[in-house]
Order: C-alpha cells, then sequence, then structure tokens
C-alpha cells in the first residue's frame, strides 16, 4: 500500500529540481526510514543548497509548475511553503535547515534512497547530518529527540563519529549528542 | 526603548503592505545565547530516549526478517493520512 499523491508529488518536485540543476535532499520523517525508526509524516521536507538568486528562480520555477507559493522569496526565511495542488501535498523547502551547513562535503554524503520501493530514486541527507539537524531544531520536541536516538542506535557502528562531532560542535549540539549517546 | 524585534511595512504588488517582523541586533544575540542553553538539556527524559532505541530495535528485526522500511512506512502513513482526512471531513461536515 503506497500513497500515489506523495509519490507522483515526490517525482514531480525532484525532476523540476534536477532539471534546473539545484542540488536537493530529503529531509524530515521521509529521511528518517532510512537510517532509524519509522513514524508517520504528513508533509515532506526538502533541503535545496541554492544562493539567494537560485531560490528565486526555484520559486519562478515552481510557480510555473504550477505550485502555490503563499509566501515571496526572502533572504532571512529558513524555508518555504510549495502545495502541489494536483496531488494536494504540501512541500516545506528548507533553505537554511537548521544546524545544517550547505558545503561540498554534506552534499557529498547525501544517499540515494528509493522511497517508494520502485525505480524511482532521489537524495537524503546523510544521517550523520540527519541527527545534527534533528537536535539543532530551534524548535525542538522530544520527537526530533527520538529521531536522532533511533539513527544512532540503528547506525551503531556504521556512522563516520568523527564529521558527527564536528558537525554537531558547529551548531552547538554537542552536549545533547553526547547525553543522548550516554543513554542508549 | 530596546526591544528584541523590528516590524516594518513593505510593499510589493497590489494590496495592503506586508509587515515583516526582524530581529535587532540585541533580539539576535539574545536567539544565539537561548540556543546555546537549549543545548543543555533534553527536552525528553531517558525513557524516551530508551523507546526511540526499542524502535529502532524493532526496524532493525524487520529488516532482518527482509521488509524494506520503505514498505512498512508507507503502509503506516497512507493509514494515518486516511484517518487525518476522515477526521477533517467529519470536522467539515
Amino acid at each position: 500500500m503506497k500513497s500515489p499523491e506523495i509519490s507522483q508529488a515526490l517525482r514531480k518536485l525532484v525532476g523540476i529540481l534536477d532539471e534546473a540543476k539545484i542540488p536537493y535532499m530529503i529531509i524530515g520523517g521521509y529521511a528518517l526510514t532510512a537510517y532509524g525508526r519509522i513514524r508517520t509524516t504528513q508533509d515532506v521536507d526538502l533541503a535545496i543548497a541554492a544562493s539567494f538568486p537560485d531560490i528565486v528562480r526555484t520559486h519562478d520555477l515552481l510557480r510555473r509548475n504550477g505550485y502555490q507559493l503563499p509566501s515571496a522569496p526572502h533572504r532571512e526565511a529558513a524555508f518555504f511553503l510549495a502545495i502541489d495542488l494536483e496531488n494536494r501535498i504540501e512541500f516545506e523547502i528548507w533553505t537554511e535547515p537548521d544546524g545544517v551547513v550547505f558545503d561540498d562535503e554534506l552534499l557529498k554524503r547525501r544517499v540515494r534512497i528509493r522511497p517508494f520501493v520502485d525505480d524511482f530514486e532521489a537524495y537524503v541527507i546523510g544521517p550523520e547530518d540527519f541527527i545534527v539537524n534533528k537536535l539543532a531544531r530551534k524548535s525542538r520536541e522530544v520527537g526530533d529527540e527520538q529521531d536522532a536516538a533511533s539513527v544512532l542506535k540503528l547506525q551503531e557502528g556504521k556512522l563516520d563519529y568523527d564529521y558527527l562531532m564536528q558537525r554537531a560542535k558547529q551548531a552547538n549540539v554537542i552536549g545533547l549528542l553526547q547525553t543522548i549517546m550516554q543513554m542508549l | 526603548m530596546r526591544s528584541l524585534v523590528r516590524v516594518t511595512s513593505e510593499k510589493n504588488g497590489v494590496g495592503r503592505p506586508r509587515r515583516v517582523v526582524r530581529t535587532t541586533p540585541l533580539g539576535k544575540q539574545f536567539v544565539e545565547q537561548f540556543d546555546q542553553l537549549s543545548d543543555i538539556h533534553l527536552q525528553g527524559n531517558e525513557n524516551d530516549i530508551k523507546k526511540a532505541a526499542k524502535q529502532a530495535e524493532e526496524v532493525r528485526r524487520l529488516v532482518e526478517l527482509g521488509v524494506d522500511p520503505y514498505v512498512r512506512f508507507q503502509e503506516v502513513n497512507e493509514i494515518a493520512r486516511n484517518i487525518s482526512s476522515t477526521t477533517q471531513i467529519g470536522r467539515h461536515p
């Protein structure tokens, strides 16, 4: 059983970003399944590596492809919403995800997954960056900490711990990370 | 008076000017220090973390049984979406 709307909507969005050469990665609940526990999620979060002119270009591109964009591009906004009206799916498109530094290393560590268990492949954030993103969220909730904990547990021994510590330090979440690791 | 945010109006095409709220330098400093403080404490407790670890173990067992986690994810997500849409219909008769 799978949701055809989400599948179609994600394929369409990834196709548009690929064509526009905007590097992207899935974050949030859809990325969590690749590394940790399984939990439900109603929206789809994507992060894009884009300068402000590229963000404006992405906005225009999405609008021309029939997406509803409730807000105009803004330099200080961490994300914008894009609603796929045809499939009735809301995307949160993050341009500055919490704790995530867009650099070549981050992009290199993205992983290709098959979220709908068919031939469609898309990039998800790497597991170390996923953990840091969750712990660095400004509106961090218990669920975010549990998401990070589940990835630490399931990926135990497979993570690049030096990289994880380095990114956690940059994002000011090293204390939180160590506390969770001690509890596991 | 020193404040943490500054509200400005921006005219953007037709319609009423948009109100934009931005942090002042003091507000930015406040947010940065708040972020550092929030690094100290978990929002959850040890039981919450252990529960998540147990859920991770369940996924490990699924994978060992040859089940793709995304198959199970799509199943539970679809059920949740159906419940959510049914609830919304109920709210708006």
